[in-house]
């Protein structure tokens, strides 16, 4: 004879509660009511049982849809696996320290591998499988924006950017598969800088072309941004920021509440700018590689990168150098490349 | 003996029994305050074995102390408890008990109960995360079932408590779904920035359809005591109040927005039904008007306070700029927060008063001060934790917000279901197909 639990009856139709005991009989369930009338009699076998939740209050129930709810969940947990319906390894998980704190240092590992490694490789093999011209269309709007709100027509003679071109065409010919464009334009606010857009666009500013002593400056500049290109980082940059942002809101979504909901974006800002330096630091080995094979010393790249960092000062708040790995660590690495 | 002490959402103890007594009589507690010797069976303090009432009792619950209050051990307390249901049919009458309206016995006050805890959640939390990152998501539509049931569950009513019973399945379809079309926004956002703007109108004229298939996928899937939760709002006044509001509010320049923003909180609750019984929902559109009224004063009167104590300082230093520059952004949030934490705490506490159920009507105490103190440690320990206290923080919102509700009601046993009406089979598949949290 097993133990007898007390509980609630929950009757078919109504929201009826009854205060009632339940035992286990043989194979049977047994519900009593307080003065010891059966109210249900039904096969432990043919009732179900929900799922163990900590201490959450159980349902047991039964075929035709009547129910019993206990908080006794040790008695009835050990009641289903004598009848070879045992709780299962999820609420056994769920349930203990030894095993809760193994998951909690694996998930931080696991997501924290998967941000660092695992995202950029798979956003690395999406973005390669993923139509090349993809993103043509957003590097059209781009430009015309950045015209709108920015840049302005280029004041350069002509021939100096005929010559530019000519001789960036001559260094780095155009591949079936890379093909690029160079624009140039007047920086204004943004000073001296060149950026390049997903469709091949690498857009020069006047005051980067007179910032430059040397063609070979200009050609070293222009390899880190055919970098980007080929590496197709917009891309890339893309698909890693929103998969944070839904991997953020997976995590803490259901804890933030009206005001709170700020702090969902807060992963993606903070990764944006990590996955940013990376990309720079990527497109600064392939100039490197670049330069080598076309015979130039990658130290015109240190000498680009510290004219500019003079330039902006490494404090200065705009967006391209502060997204960029500190710009002594990069010229660094571009000098040893030259050794 | 320890007894604690749950009121407004907040514990407090352990008490003695002479402690508790004393506190009654000061008035810091009432004997409809609720208490427990173990934090998950919950009683009125004056059910409590063994407590003598105070001179300044006023309830009816003292005639059921005499019949046992010898035992002074609070783990009977649930055997007392029981004793105390009188008057329940014995043998239960399925589907034949009909509401009796004329009972005009006084309403008996019953505080919602949120029994969950954050350590113990966040095991079934971790556990959650890890089967959804190595099943690759697919887990995490039955985690979404076992988060809602360790809520649900965790919440009782007159000694029951609450059940979610979706299948997994269903929601699994439906986050495929929403992923889907999620990649296919992002992705065509930046491929033809120009299509974003049919595909808005496209998810704005969707919307209200979704909106009422989820919110009667999560009613239909919500049990309280073997009884299912509908919900009867229909497509077209779905369209009426999200659409036509919407429309309305921006027509008007904004002055029609607190009646819309009323007319949702009319549409989610309003429409919620409890077996064949259904809510209803009256707020007065007054009241959000006022607490607009309130929002804007607070915000200007914040701006002026700040203007003056720069041109104080101005007038003092001759430098004001600094100020005014750094400080002022710097309160914005915090200020930001009160307001809301205003707006949240009246008009919740309106709708939710103003809401009934057949004879059954409903309290709700959320202050502005309670708000701001729980979202201020939510986001500090948010943040200090890189997101691991998310159990905690969702732990608290749901004991402040269920510990701020309770429901007068002389009875519960009552509700007959209604038949189940199996026609709509084909536009509840749709309804699976998406399921969306909404606040309300």
């Amino acid at each position: 004879m097993s133990e007898v639990i007390a509980g609630k009856y929950l009757s078919v139709g109504t929201s009826l509660a009854i205060d009632a005991n339940i035992r286990l009989d043989g194979g049977d369930l047994v519900v009593t009511d307080e003065a010891g009338g059966e109210l249900s009699r039904a096969k432990i076998r043919e009732a179900e049982i929900s799922s163990r939740l900590g201490n959450v209050p159980r349902r047991i129930r039964f075929s035709d849809q009547s129910s019993f709810e206990t908080e006794a969940n040790d008695v009835v947990d050990e009641w289903f696996r004598s009848v070879g319906k045992s709780k299962g390894i999820v609420p056994t998980l769920e349930g203990k320290l030894r095993y809760v704190l193994p998951f909690t240092v694996v998930t931080i590992l696991v997501t924290w591998t998967f941000v660092a490694y695992g995202l950029p490789a798979l956003a690395g093999i999406a973005a390669r499988n993923l139509p090349q011209d993809i993103l043509d269309g957003a590097a059209e709007s781009t430009l015309a924006f950045l015209d709108e709100i920015a840049l302005e027509p280029t004041g350069l003679a002509q021939e100096r950017r005929r010559e530019i071109e000519s001789l960036i065409r001559c260094t780095f010919p155009p591949k079936e598969a890379l093909v690029y464009e160079v624009v140039f334009r007047r920086g204004d606010t943004l000073g001296a800088n060149a950026f390049a857009l997903p469709d091949g666009t690498i857009v020069f500013t006047d005051e980067l072309v007179e910032l430059l002593t040397s063609d070979e400056e200009i050609l070293a500049v222009f390899a880190h941004e055919l970098g980007h290109v080929a590496e197709r980082h917009s891309l890339r940059q893309l698909l890693q920021d929103t998969s944070i942002a839904v991997l953020s809101y997976l995590v803490i979504g259901e804890a933030t509440d009206t005001l709170q909901e700020a702090l969902n974006a807060l992963p993606a800002i903070l990764m944006h700018d990590a996955y940013s330096r990376e990309f720079e630091s990527e497109a600064d080995d392939y100039a490197i590689r670049l330069l080598r094979e076309a015979d130039i010393s990658p130290q015109r790249l240190a000498d680009a990168l510290s004219r500019l960092s003079h330039e902006h000062g490494d404090e200065e708040g705009l967006k391209y150098l502060s997204s960029h790995p500190s710009s002594r660590e990069r010229i660094r690495k571009a000098e040893e490349a030259s050794q | 003996m320890q007894i604690y002490i749950h009121k407004d959402g907040r514990k407090s103890g352990p008490f003695t029994l002479e402690q508790l007594r004393e506190k009654v009589l000061q008035g810091s507690f009432t004997e409809e305050d609720y208490a427990s010797h173990d934090h998950r069976t919950w009683v009125t303090i004056g059910e409590v074995p063994g407590y003598v009432p105070g001179i300044q009792s006023h309830q009816q619950h003292s005639d059921a102390l005499d019949s046992e209050s010898k035992g002074g051990d609070l783990s009977s307390v649930g055997a007392s408890l029981d004793s105390q249901r009188k008057g329940l049919p014995s043998v239960p009458s399925t589907g034949k008990t009909i509401r009796n309206t004329t009972n005009v016995k006084k309403s008996k006050r019953h505080q919602l109960l949120f029994s969950g805890s954050g350590s113990e959640f966040f095991g079934i939390w971790i556990v959650n995360i890890l089967l959804s990152i190595v099943t690759f998501g697919i887990y995490s539509a039955w985690a979404k079932v076992r988060t809602m049931n360790y809520f649900y569950g965790s919440t009782s009513l007159a000694f029951s408590s609450f059940a979610y019973v979706a299948n997994p399945v269903a929601i699994l379809k439906g986050r495929i779904i929403a992923f889907v079309f999620f990649l296919l926004y992002m992705l065509l956002s930046q491929v033809e920035p120009l299509l974003i703007i049919p595909l808005m109108l496209l998810i704005f004229f969707l919307a209200p359809v979704i909106i009422v298939r989820s919110l009667r996928f999560r009613m239909q899937n919500t049990e309280y005591r073997g009884l299912r939760f509908g919900f009867a709002g229909t497509t077209g006044e779905s369209y009426g109040v999200f659409v036509g509001g919407l429309l309305l509010s921006y027509i008007t320049a904004g002055i029609l927005f607190p009646w819309f923003y009323m007319r949702q909180k009319q549409f989610f609750i309003g429409n919620v039904q409890f077996g064949g019984s259904q809510f209803l929902c009256m707020p007065r559109s007054g009241h959000f008007y006022a607490c607009v009224g309130i929002c804007f004063a607070m915000v200007f009167g914040a701006v002026l306070f700040f203007v003056l104590v720069a041109f104080a300082f101005e007038a003092i230093t001759s430098v004001a700029g600094p100020l005014l520059t750094t400080l002022l952004p710097l309160c914005i949030y915090p200020m930001m927060g009160v307001v809301s934490a205003y707006w949240h705490a009246n008009t919740t506490n309106h709708v939710i008063t103003s809401s009934r159920l057949e004879d059954i009507t409903f309290e709700s105490r959320l202050t502005t001060g309670g708000l701001v103190g729980l979202w201020f440690i939510n986001i500090l320990l948010l943040v200090f934790t890189a997101g691991l206290a998310t159990p905690w923080v969702m732990v608290r919102n749901a004991r402040y917000r269920i510990g701020c509700t309770s429901v007068l009601a002389d009875d519960l046993d009552s509700f007959v279901a209604e038949k189940v009406d199996t026609s709509s089979a084909l536009g509840d598949e749709l309804g699976e197909a998406f399921d969306i949290d909404l606040a309300i």
